[in-house]
């Protein structure tokens, strides 16, 4: 749908700056390191370079559950064996990734049963209130 | 030369609605404010709120 209201001149515009990124990912970016730690999929995604996704632990709320936490490590083109190979390094030395957190606790059936009804009749509301 | 003034969203879903019908598209088959809970359709609301966002 968005695609309808995307020009010629606009589309071909993204696709050269597209390939600038790469460019710049490629030659700066990875000159001084061999993969790269993100806090999201973009830009990667967009140019086409590989990421593996993998949990790295879990919050802390003050109330509610903890829910689990991950990150995004980027590669060179067809690097993959790479990021696997660093993520595999990662889990060898952290168990985030097998731990669950616990079932949430249905209510009894007794309880469910107890509940209090929403409605009184008028009758019920005075036998109550005596 | 004088800024363009930004347009506001009823001039942009008007235009919208238009493009949408050159090319055919009738939002009008999508419910006004509701996503289908079945299909996942959005709305017309949604539609239009997308793609104001993908032009701002």
């Amino acid at each position: 749908m968005q695609g309808l209201f995307l020009s010629g001149d606009e589309f071909l515009k993204g696709q050269r700056a597209k390939v600038l990124l790469l460019e710049r990912i490629l030659g700066q970016v990875f000159s001084a390191c061999d993969v790269v730690v993100q806090t999201g999929p973009v830009p990667f995604d967009i140019v086409g370079l590989p990421e593996i996704a993998f949990p790295i632990g879990f919050t802390a709320p003050a109330t509610g559950p903890a829910l689990p936490l991950g990150t995004i490590v980027g590669g060179l083109p067809y690097a993959e064996d790479r990021l696997l190979s660093v993520v595999g390094a990662y889990q060898a030395v952290s168990d985030h990734h097998l731990r669950r957190p616990a079932d949430p606790v249905a209510p009894a059936a007794a309880a469910r049963r107890a509940a209090p009804t929403l409605r009184l009749t008028p009758e019920e509301a005075l036998a109550a209130s005596e | 030369m004088a800024d363009v003034p930004t347009p506001t969203d009823e001039q942009l879903d008007v235009w919208i609605r238009a493009r949408l019908q050159i090319a055919g598209v009738d939002i009008e088959q999508l419910h006004p404010t509701l996503t289908d809970p079945e299909t996942g359709s959005p709305s017309q609301a949604a539609l239009l709120a997308s793609v104001r966002t993908f032009l701002g």
